[in-house]
């Protein structure tokens, strides 16, 4: 029996050639192994398990025609041929029709099964971790990101996945996918904090032949099985698969990649369409289904004697060790490229060529979605048609959004006041820091929040815009500055160490409510108390015993949830509750206020159930009066946005694509563009104007700073001219207050930057 | 180019073989002729412009390089895919025979490491595939079998002395 077997690399992250070869060899006395691979440096193919090998091209000079005759006629000489890389058997889906011998499914089961294959995990039983396409506009996947504490995973639907932890490595990681393995099916997935498991099976024409299921006990950093424990197929799993098999006409092998949470819930991770590479490990457990599905597909019987049958005496764990072989006359390996200057221990890359493979199937089932271009609210609409209006236009431009800002205000408002109940009132907080405009002040005030503060200064500027200091909170490591706290009792002060906390219970009368910004265990941050710190806990309450009656106390906290993901904010409210419970139980008086910062996305604020919040925290601190939020950033982000002109449009050679937007803005005035998404919206000088999609265009600043790249990827039109305008839009918050000055020769006449904050003054 | 390519990538070592080319280029059918020109803008070369760009680049450093010719070993199921890919191409020619395919390096020659007068030593570089041939090597795919080089006078390689003559690298 001749059988031919493809994917040999042995490095670090394994093909499956050689555990399968080496469990026919097992099993199978006659077989004839013939490893084909398409790099002479997999070293599979020097094991003594390959009878002959065969190294073709890589695939970007393989003559795709020629070999899948070279394939065809393999089959019809009677050789079974089990291919092992995932792309070579998609494309092998198309390129050879189906043969009973060639042990690999058809394009319609790899349909069916490709990433992220959420019918798939509904028929097993599996859950399926939320995903979103590529193709959604950019803040919906910044949304995704946030929504699961970017702990998320971009995957290609052949090939490829990489963490996520931020949006910066996202976007780096979207355009180094595209270029490797095309843009087509591209996906983001939510990550599953568990156990990773395997389910194998093999099928022969529809039909289920076998099945295990393998736990990982030892994985390399990569994560790829070092060690495994075979156990067998649970009764519904195996009832699960052999129904999918059969409706999906599957044929050959699969492993799909499943994770356990630590809940006991299994979740779909992938469904790969060949033999695992630990496969032989199975085998060694007494569990040989690459002989099973061999013997099936050419109907002969395996003999009773070899460990096919489940034996009570074979070892259920199996382990890798590494072993050295000596390499074959006539094979050797490839010499070592010259090592470039940045290069270290990199020689052992698989050289298959197989990203353009990738790239070539990725052309070839363009299925993805058109890119949608991100939506903007009425009001935001309205403000652009209002600014694109103006008879004349200063550039680079800072605008204001009134309508947008006004209604974002007043939203808030509304949204505490109905969550308010008459034990516990719902309070905005406006944090200065976020944006100290005169604008943004102003709608606070007339819209009944707080001024939260971090200095005199901006005490000084609350008062100024008519804050009275009953509606002032002050918080942060540097109150005092660049005067001492004068102006007293304000509303509320909260100590971010325990000695300035110490401090304020001896002062007379600083706030009506005292308390202290806690640092929460295992939440890294340079701000507040350490109360996972037990005996620094017990301080601060032995402090705050001391606080004089009519002083109330609270408790603040502050993580930004644009960064932690709403999920993770949500737990760190749930704990900040039980410890304020600790708190009142050793103090003898309960907390009365929890303030909560900060750092929201407008979407993320809008999205809290205020009222519930309310209820949850109240059941288990009914002395809590006031729950306090600090929405800075979901009020000002969406308020202001920057108008800036194209200065150069760079095209590709021998096309009108533009690949490059010179503008005379800078990442000086858009400080956190390479943190979060922006939408983009290109006005044209005829009047006309679009919001743009994500694309390939990038768009560079003004300045003489290598990283200022104000977007990596936009899809502008072929027709955007020089003179032609781009708005930057969510560029409020922190794109404002940390703006800085750079490459502006030190002349004020720039453009309209500071004027037209001063004209969004005056209108307000 | 060759120099800022040099400097980026070998940080400008003067025997370092230039890696740029088969970063920025890739393997496959050229047509002959071909002029410089030409090679400059193309996105795919063959390996004899491979040879002569790494020439050019070896010698703006200062290193005295020279064509050179290999006859590789490699299997007949890639050798019919190389043939297919030139097949019918315009200005190329044949240069694979069963397992083997003619294959132009660059032979450089650095001073000699006698104490006394003797032939120079020569090094060759593969810019096809980025790497040095090493004159002892095992014989098998991928290996080479036999070498000449464009020499006026001839040079040692390991054991082997070549020139213009086609040498024999396994010859007892």
């Amino acid at each position: 029996m001749n059988v031919l077997i493809s994917g040999f690399y042995s490095g670090p992250s394994p093909s499956p050639g050689l555990g399968v070869a080496r469990s026919l060899k097992a099993a199978i006395a006659a077989v004839r192994i013939t490893g084909v691979d398409y790099w002479s440096g997999s070293s599979g193919l020097q094991h003594e398990a390959v009878d002959d090998l065969t190294v073709m091209p890589p695939w970007e000079v393989l003559d795709r025609e020629l070999y899948a005759q070279f394939i065809r006629e393999r089959l019809e000489s009677g050789s079974v041929c089990l291919p092992s890389l995932d792309l070579e058997i998609r494309w092998l889906a198309d390129a050879v029709a189906a043969h009973p011998l060639l042990v690999s499914p058809s394009r319609q089961a790899l349909e069916i099964t490709r990433k992220p294959a959420s019918v798939i995990a509904a028929e097993l039983g599996l859950g399926m971790p939320e995903y979103i396409s590529c193709s959604v506009p950019d803040p919906g996947l910044h949304a995704f990101c946030r929504r699961h504490s970017f702990r998320v995973w971009l995957k290609s639907p052949h090939h490829g996945a990489a963490l996520v932890r931020s949006w910066r490595e996202f976007v780096a990681l979207r355009k180094s996918f595209a270029a490797a393995w095309g843009e087509t099916g591209l996906f983001l997935q939510a990550h599953i904090h568990g156990h990773e498991e395997s389910l194998v099976l093999i099928a022969n024409q529809g039909k289920f032949i076998d099945g295990l299921h393998m736990v990982k006990r030892i994985t390399t950093p990569e994560g790829k099985t070092w060690a495994g424990r075979i156990l067998t197929l649970a009764p519904a799993q195996r009832a699960a698969l052999t129904s999918v098999v059969e409706r999906i006409e599957w044929h050959g092998a699969a492993e799909i990649e499943v994770i356990r949470d630590l809940d006991g819930q299994l979740w779909l991770n992938e469904w790969n369409p060949r033999f695992p590479a630990w496969i032989h490990g199975a085998t060694l457990c007494g569990r040989n289904l690459p002989a099973a599905l061999v013997a099936a597909v050419t109907r002969t019987t395996l003999p009773a004697a070899l460990p096919q049958a489940t034996a009570t005496a074979a070892p259920r764990e199996f382990t890798r060790v590494v072993v050295e072989i000596p390499v074959r006359d006539g094979a050797p390996l490839p010499l070592a490229e010259q090592p470039l200057e940045w290069q270290i221990g990199a020689m052992g890359k698989y050289g298959a060529g197989l990203e353009h493979l990738a790239l070539s199937l990725a052309e070839r089932d363009d299925v993805q979605a058109p890119r949608r271009a991100p939506r903007i609210s009425e009001q935001l609409r309205a403000d652009i048609s209002s600014y694109l209006a103006r008879k004349s236009h200063g550039s680079p431009e800072r605008f204001s959004c009134h309508e947008t800002a006004i209604d974002a205000f007043r939203s808030a408002a509304e949204r505490a006041r109905r969550a308010s109940t008459r034990e516990c009132q719902v309070e905005i907080g406006y944090s200065v820091k976020t944006s100290p405009d005169a604008l943004y002040l102003d709608l606070a005030l007339k819209n009944g929040f707080d001024a939260e503060c971090i200095s005199q200064l901006e005490v000084n500027q609350a008062v100024l815009a008519g804050f009275h200091k009953s509606r002032i909170v002050l918080n942060g490591p540097a109150k005092g500055w660049p005067h001492p706290q004068s102006l007293r009792p304000l509303k509320a002060i909260y100590a971010d160490s325990l000695e300035e906390l110490v401090e304020l219970v001896s002062a007379p009368k600083a706030a009506a409510t005292i308390g202290f910004r806690a640092r929460l265990p295992c939440f890294n941050s340079r701000f507040g108390i350490d109360i996972g710190d037990l005996p620094r806990f017990s301080a601060v309450c032995a402090t705050l015993r001391r606080l004089p009656i009519g002083i109330e106390i609270g408790l603040h906290h502050h993580l930004a949830s644009a960064f932690i993901g709403q999920k993770l904010w949500n737990d760190a409210f749930d704990s900040l509750i039980s410890w304020a419970e600790t708190i009142g139980g050793q103090v003898g008086r309960p907390v009365s206020t929890l303030d909560l910062g900060g750092g929201y996305y407008p979407e993320d604020f809008a999205a809290l159930d205020l009222a519930a919040m309310v209820a949850h925290a109240r059941s288990r601190l009914p002395g809590l009066k006031r729950l306090v939020f600090e929405p800075g950033r979901a009020l000002t982000q969406e308020t202001m946005a920057i108008a800036t002109r194209v200065l150069e449009v760079r095209r590709e050679l021998g096309s009108n694509t533009p690949t490059d937007i010179v503008v005379d803005t800078c990442v000086a005035e858009l400080p956190l563009c390479g943190t979060q998404p922006h939408r983009v919206i290109h006005a044209r000088q005829n009047g006309s104007w679009q919001v743009l999609t994500h694309g390939y265009s990038r768009v560079l600043g003004r300045i003489c700073m290598e990283d200022d790249i104000l977007s990596e990827g936009i899809g502008v039109a072929d027709d955007i001219a020089i003179g032609d305008r781009l708005l930057f839009l969510d560029a409020g918050a922190y794109d404002r207050s940390m703006a800085y000055e750079f490459g502006k020769g030190g002349l004020e006449e720039t453009g309209g930057m500071d004027a037209q904050l001063v004209v969004g003054v005056a209108r307000t | 180019m060759a120099k800022s390519h040099e400097l980026h990538l070998t940080r400008g070592q003067r025997l370092a073989g230039p890696r740029w080319l088969n970063r920025r280029y890739q393997w496959g059918p050229s047509s002959w002729p071909l002029y410089w020109c030409q090679a400059a803008t193309l996105k795919t070369i063959d390996c004899g412009v491979f040879s002569a760009l790494a020439r050019e680049s070896f010698r703006v450093k200062g290193v005295n390089a020279y064509a050179g010719q290999v006859i590789r070993q490699l299997n007949p199921e890639s050798v019919a895919h190389f043939e297919r890919l030139w097949s019918g191409r315009p200005g190329t020619f044949g240069w694979t025979a069963d397992e083997h395919v003619y294959h132009e390096v660059t032979v450089i020659l650095v001073s000699s490491d006698s104490k006394v007068d003797g032939p120079p030593v020569a090094l060759v570089y593969d810019a096809t595939d980025g790497h040095w041939i090493e004159p002892d090597g095992e014989r098998g795919y991928g290996r080479d079998i036999a070498i000449r080089a464009d020499l006026s006078e001839s040079a040692t390689w390991g054991r082997h002395v070549i020139n213009e003559q086609w040498v024999d690298l396994h010859a007892c």
